[in-house]
C-alpha cells in the first residue's frame, strides 16, 4: 500500500471512526427525511428494471409469441446451444467486442486527457464534434465506408488501382478488423464521455507531487493518472464491450457479405423471419448469454467501488483543477485528435452530405456532380413536420435525459454514499438492461402495456412507453459515468457541510453536484443524443402517437430513399451543432473546468 | 337497432307454427304499439319507404361520420402521397378524411403486435394495415383481421374482383381478409450494360456460374427459395443454392442489396421487383424471373376492433381502385400486376410470354398448405444454414 493509499484510507477510516462522525453518516431513523426521495426514486427505478428484465428472461422460456401464443419450453436454449453458428458467432462476437473496446480506448483515453487536462486548443470544437458523431446514422456511415474501400467500387481502391494495377481491392472492408476498427471509432465518444468527467476530477496535486520527485510526463500519466481512473476505465470497458457486441449496422453491412456472423446479426434472423411471427424468446436468449459475462465483469467492477476511498482525489485539501501545459507537443495532440475526427466524423459526414444531395445513393464522381439537388431536404422537412415527429423527438430527448440523470444520480449516490444493505444490488440492477437486447426490452414494455391495458390503457403505443424503455436502457450509462466521477469526490467534503449543520441533501446539492457538473452535463447531453438516435426500440413500439426522427430516418433508408435519410441526418447534425455550441459556450459550470 | 330487432322478430314470427301465430302477433302488436315508442324515446321513426342503402353507400356514410383513419401502409408512400390520397378520396367519394399514416416497418413484428393487441383486447393503433401471404397466417388464425364482404363493395368502387383475397374457390376461407394494393415479383434484377440480356440467367442454378462471381447479390430471406421448391423440388433448390454460395455472392437484405446495386457494387441481384422502378432512376436495370413467376401480394386488412372501420374500408377500396393504383405507381414506385401500364404488369406479361408457371399462393390451396407446414419451416432452416455457410 502506498503512502497515498494509507493517507486516503486513514482519512476514510477516520470518516467513519469516531462516534461523533458516525452520527453524521448514519441514516436518520425518521421514516421520511431529506434523503427519502433519493431512495424512492432509486427503488422505483429498480423495480421497473427488474420487472422488464424478468419479462425478458421469462420470454426465453416461451416458444413463439410469449404470453399470447406460447407455452413453456426450453427449445430456445436448445436451439441456441445446438446451432452450428453459436460457437462461431460467439468467437467472432468476443473478437469484435474486445477489438472494439481496445480501439475505442486507444482513441478515447488520450483524447480525454488532452481535452480535459491539457492546454490543447479548440476544446469546444472537439467536444461538439464528439457529441455530433452519434447523430450520423450508422448504416449511412457504413455505406460511406463501402463507397471508399469496397474492393470493386471503392474510391480509394480506384485511386490505388490507377497507380498499382490490382484486379480488385486492394482494400477490403468485409473482414473482422474493419468491422472492429469502425465500431471502435464509432464507440470512442461513448468511452470518452464515460471517462472524461473522471479525468477532470483528478486532483492535479498528485501529479505535481510526482513531478517534483522527477517523474516524467509519461510516468506521471502511467503511475498516477491512469491508476486513479481505473473505476471509470473499468466501467467504460464493461459498458462499451456490451454495446460493441450488440451493434448491428456495421456488422450487417460489412460482415454478412463475408459470412462473418456475430450475435447481433444472428439475432436479427430471429426477429425478422419472413414467415410467421418473430421469435422474441429466441432473440432474448442471446441477451441472457451476454448477461453472464456482464455480471462477472460487474463483480470485479463493484470490488473497485467497494474500495472507493482509494480513488477519492477531490478532497478538502485545496483541490483545484489545473491544465497541463504541453508546449509545442500540443500540436501533436491536435494531429491525433484530428486524425480521429477525419476518419470517424469528417469522412462519414461528407459521405452522408453527398448522399443527401444526390437523387439516389451514388459513388462520388465528376458526372454525379451534375445531379446535385436539395429535393431530399424538402422530403426530410416534410417528414419532420408531420405527425408531431419533431415535437415527439424533442420531448423524448428531454424526458429521457432528465430521467436518466435523476435516477442514475440517485442510484450512484446510494451505492457510493450510503451503507444501505444491498446497495450494490441496486448497481447490479442498473447494469442489467445494458446486457439485454434493446428489442427484448421493448418487447417487455409492449407486453406489460398490453397485459395491464385495462388498468393503464394510455401506456400502449404512447410516448411514455418509449420514455420508460429508453430510461431503463440508458440508466446503465448514467450510473457508470456518475460512479466514475463520484468515486473521486471524497466524502469529507460533504461531511464538512454536515458539520456545519446542513443535511446530506444540502451537501449533495451544494458540494457534490457542482463538482460533478461536467459529468452530469455529459450524461444529460449524451443521453439526449442517444434518445434521438435509438431506432430499434422506437420502431418496435411505434404507433401513430409516438413517431420520432430516428424511425423516420430508418424508414427512408428501408424504402430506398437514402437521400432523404441522409438529409434528415445532416439536418439533425447541423441543428445539434448549433445547440451544442451554444450550450458549451454559455455553460459556466462546464467552462469553469476548462472545457 | 330497434328496426333490426323488429325485423328479426318478424322473421321469427313468420317461422312460427300456426298455433303460436296468434300469440306471436299479439306480442308483436304490444311491442310495436306499446313498448317500442317508449324505447325509441325522442328518436324519429324510420319511414317504411326509406330506400335501403347499398353497402358501399353505408361505407361512405360511415367514413364521413368517422372523419379520420389510422393506416399502416407501404413505407415507400411519402407525405405527398397521403396528401394526394386525401384529395382524391374527397373528390371521388365526397369524404373529407384525415389520414394518419404510419409507414410499414418490419411486417412480422407488426403482425405479432396485432396478434398481441387483439388477444389483450386493446384498441388497435391502426384501423388498416398491410399483410402478405408470408406473414398473414398467424394474423388470420388469431382473428385480428376483419372479414369484410368485399365483393359488393369492390363492384361499386370499380375494384377488380381479382384484388380480393380468397376469391378463388379453393381458398375461400381467406375471403374477406384483404384487398391487393400492390404486388411485387421475386426474381433477378440486372444491369443490361454489365449482363447482356442474351446471357442473363433464366434458372436459379444458372446463378452458380463463375461468370457472375463478384457481381451477384442475393436476398438473405429464405421464404422465396422455399416457395420455389414447391415447383422445382427441394433437392434442386438446395443444390442450386449450395452451388451459388460457392461463388461468394453478397447475401443481404433487400434495402441493402438495392443500395449496393445503385452504387455499382453488384450488377445482378435476386430481389423483389418493388425496388426496380426506383433503381432504374439511377442505373440501368432490367428484370428476369427465374423459372417461376413468383409474386407477393400486399393486401390492406381492416383490423378487428378498428375505431374507424368504415374509413378503413374506404381507404382500402381507394387503394385497390385504378386511382389508388396510379397513386402507388406514381408516388411510391409500387406497381400492381392487376393493372396495365406498370412494371409489375410488364413483368407478369414477360413471364407469361416466357411460359413461366405462376406462383399463386392465394389461388393454389396446395401451395398455401405447403407454406403453412412444418416441412416448409424445416426447408427454410436448411436454406438459412446454406446462406450462413453451415
Amino acid at each position: 500500500m502506498t503512502q497515498r493509499d494509507r493517507t486516503s484510507n486513514a482519512s476514510a477510516e477516520a470518516g467513519r471512526g469516531t462516534a461523533g462522525e458516525r452520527k453524521l453518516v448514519l441514516p436518520s431513523f425518521r421514516i421520511w427525511n431529506a434523503e427519502s426521495p433519493v431512495f424512492v426514486i432509486a427503488v422505483i427505478a429498480c423495480v421497473i428494471i427488474l420487472l422488464l428484465t424478468g419479462v425478458v428472461v421469462w420470454s426465453t422460456f416461451q416458444l413463439w409469441l410469449p404470453g399470447f401464443a406460447s407455452s413453456f419450453s426450453l427449445d430456445n436454449y436448445l436451439a441456441f446451444l445446438s446451432s452450428p453458428f453459436t460457437a462461431k458467432g460467439a468467437l467472432n462476437t468476443v473478437i469484435v467486442g474486445t477489438g472494439t473496446v481496445i480501439i475505442s480506448l486507444f482513441f478515447a483515453v488520450p483524447m480525454a486527457w488532452l481535452i480535459q487536462r491539457t492546454n490543447i486548443p479548440c476544446k469546444n470544437l472537439s467536444l461538439t464534434l464528439l457529441f455530433l458523431q452519434i447523430l450520423l446514422p450508422g448504416f449511412l456511415k457504413a455505406m460511406g465506408w463501402i463507397m471508399l474501400i469496397s474492393p470493386k467500387i471503392g474510391m480509394i481502391n480506384l485511386w490505388i488501382r490507377n497507380i498499382i494495377p490490382f484486379e480488385t481491392g486492394p482494400l477490403n472492408p468485409y473482414n473482422i478488423p474493419t468491422i472492429t476498427f469502425l465500431q471502435g471509432m464509432t464507440l470512442t465518444p461513448v468511452t470518452f464521455f464515460l471517462i472524461a468527467g473522471a479525468f477532470m476530477a483528478i486532483d492535479p496535486s498528485f501529479e505535481e507531487a510526482a513531478q517534483v520527485t522527477g517523474a516524467s510526463l509519461f510516468q506521471r500519466v502511467r503511475k498516477i493518472t491512469l491508476p486513479l481512473l481505473m473505476p471509470a476505465i473499468g466501467a467504460a470497458i464493461m459498458y462499451v464491450f456490451v454495446i460493441a457486441v450488440s451493434m448491428f449496422e456495421i456488422a450487417q453491412l460489412l460482415g454478412t457479405p463475408a459470412r462473418i456472423w456475430v450475435f447481433s446479426t444472428l439475432m436479427y434472423d430471429n426477429l425478422n423471419p419472413e414467415l410467421g411471427l418473430p421469435r422474441y424468446g429466441a432473440a432474448a436468449v442471446y441477451g441472457v448469454a451476454l448477461l453472464l459475462p456482464t455480471l462477472v465483469a460487474l463483480y470485479y467492477y463493484q470490488k473497485m467501488l467497494r474500495a472507493s476511498y482509494r480513488y477519492a482525489t477531490v478532497t478538502g485539501k485545496g483541490y483545484k483543477p489545473k491544465t497541463v501545459d504541453l508546449g509545442p507537443w500540443k500540436w501533436l495532440g491536435m494531429i491525433f485528435i484530428g486524425v480521429y475526427f477525419l476518419l470517424d466524423i469528417l469522412i462519414p459526414f461528407l459521405a452522408v452530405l453527398w448522399t443527401s444531395l444526390m437523387p439516389h445513393i451514388r459513388v462520388p464522381s465528376a458526372t454525379a456532380l451534375a445531379s446535385i439537388n436539395i429535393t431530399a431536404y424538402s422530403s426530410a422537412i416534410r417528414k419532420l413536420l408531420y405527425g408531431g415527429v419533431l415535437l415527439n423527438t424533442m420531448l423524448l430527448m428531454a424526458f429521457v435525459a432528465i430521467g436518466v440523470l435523476v435516477i442514475s444520480m440517485a442510484i450512484s449516490w446510494i451505492v457510493l454514499r450510503t451503507r444501505l444493505p444491498g446497495r450494490y444490488f441496486l448497481d447490479t440492477v442498473a447494469m442489467l438492461p445494458h446486457a439485454l437486447p434493446r428489442i427484448s426490452l421493448a418487447f417487455a414494455v409492449l407486453f406489460l402495456g398490453l397485459a395491464f391495458y385495462r388498468i393503464i390503457p394510455f401506456l400502449h403505443g404512447s410516448l411514455i412507453a418509449l420514455v420508460i424503455v429508453y430510461i431503463v436502457s440508458f440508466v446503465s450509462f448514467g450510473t457508470r459515468a456518475i460512479n466514475g466521477s463520484l468515486i473521486q469526490i471524497h466524502p469529507d467534503l460533504e461531511h464538512a457541510v454536515q458539520v456545519c449543520g446542513a443535511t446530506k441533501m444540502v451537501g449533495m446539492r451544494k458540494v457534490v453536484v457542482p463538482l460533478l457538473a461536467p459529468t452530469l452535463f455529459y450524461v444529460l447531453t449524451w443521453t439526449a443524443l442517444l434518445s434521438y438516435r435509438e431506432v430499434t426500440m422506437a420502431l418496435f413500439l411505434q404507433s401513430p402517437r409516438n413517431m420520432v426522427m430516428s424511425t423516420s430516418i430508418w424508414e427512408f433508408w428501408m424504402s430506398g430513399d437514402s437521400s432523404a435519410a441522409a438529409a434528415l441526418g445532416v439536418l439533425m447534425v447541423v441543428f445539434m451543432a448549433i445547440v451544442m455550441s451554444v450550450l458549451l459556450h454559455f455553460n459556466p459550470q462546464v467552462k469553469l473546468r476548462g472545457l | 337497432m330497434e328496426v333490426c330487432e323488429l325485423y328479426i322478430l318478424r322473421r321469427e314470427v313468420i317461422g312460427m307454427n300456426k298455433a303460436l301465430l296468434g300469440l306471436g302477433s299479439l306480442i308483436l302488436l304490444i311491442l310495436v304499439f306499446v313498448f317500442l315508442p317508449l324505447a325509441l324515446g325522442r328518436a324519429q321513426p324510420v319511414p317504411a319507404s326509406a330506400p335501403i342503402r347499398s353497402p358501399f353507400a353505408q361505407v361512405i356514410e360511415g367514413a364521413k361520420k368517422e372523419g379520420t383513419v389510422s393506416v399502416n401502409l407501404a413505407s415507400t408512400l411519402k407525405q405527398t402521397s397521403i396528401e394526394r390520397m386525401t384529395r382524391e378520396i374527397k373528390a371521388k367519394y365526397g369524404v373529407d378524411l384525415s389520414i394518419n399514416f404510419t409507414p410499414m416497418s418490419v411486417m412480422p413484428r407488426l403482425i405479432a403486435q396485432a396478434v398481441m393487441e387483439h388477444k389483450a383486447g386493446a384498441a388497435p393503433p391502426y384501423d388498416l394495415m398491410t399483410i402478405t401471404e408470408n406473414e398473414m397466417i398467424p394474423y388470420i388464425q388469431a382473428g385480428a383481421g376483419q372479414k369484410v364482404d368485399w365483393k359488393p363493395l369492390a363492384q361499386e368502387a370499380g375494384v377488380p374482383v381479382r384484388a380480393i383475397m380468397g376469391v378463388s374457390p379453393e381458398l375461400e376461407m381467406l375471403y374477406g381478409y384483404g384487398l391487393v394494393y400492390y404486388t411485387s415479383h421475386i426474381g433477378l434484377m440486372y444491369d443490361p450494360k454489365v449482363v447482356p440480356p442474351s446471357e442473363v440467367p433464366k434458372k436459379l442454378s444458372d446463378l452458380a456460374s463463375l461468370k457472375w462471381k463478384g457481381i451477384l447479390g442475393i436476398r438473405s430471406f429464405t421464404t422465396p427459395y422455399a416457395r420455389l421448391s414447391y415447383f422445382l423440388g427441394q433437392d434442386y433448390i438446395l443444390n442450386s443454392l449450395q452451388a451459388i454460395m460457392k461463388t461468394k455472392p453478397i447475401v443481404d437484405t433487400q434495402a441493402n442489396l438495392a443500395s449496393r446495386f445503385r452504387l455499382g457494387e453488384i450488377s445482378m441481384s435476386y430481389i423483389i421487383s418493388e425496388k426496380l422502378g426506383d433503381v432504374k432512376r439511377s442505373r440501368p436495370a432490367e428484370w428476369q424471373s427465374l423459372e417461376v413467376s413468383a409474386v407477393s401480394h400486399f393486401y390492406t386488412s381492416v383490423r378487428v376492433g378498428a375505431p374507424h372501420p368504415h374509413a378503413a374500408k374506404l381507404v382500402a377500396l381507394y387503394l385497390a381502385s385504378p386511382e389508388g393504383y396510379k397513386l402507388m405507381a406514381e408516388t411510391a414506385g409500387a406497381g400492381n400486376m392487376l393493372y396495365p401500364g406498370n412494371s409489375e404488369h410488364d413483368i407478369d406479361q414477360q413471364d407469361k410470354a416466357q411460359g413461366l408457371r405462376l406462383d399463386g399462393a392465394i389461388t393454389d390451396e396446395r401451395l398455401w398448405k405447403f407454406m403453412s407446414s412444418n416441412e416448409f419451416r424445416e426447408l427454410s432452416k436448411k436454406i438459412d444454414m446454406i446462406f450462413k455457410g453451415g
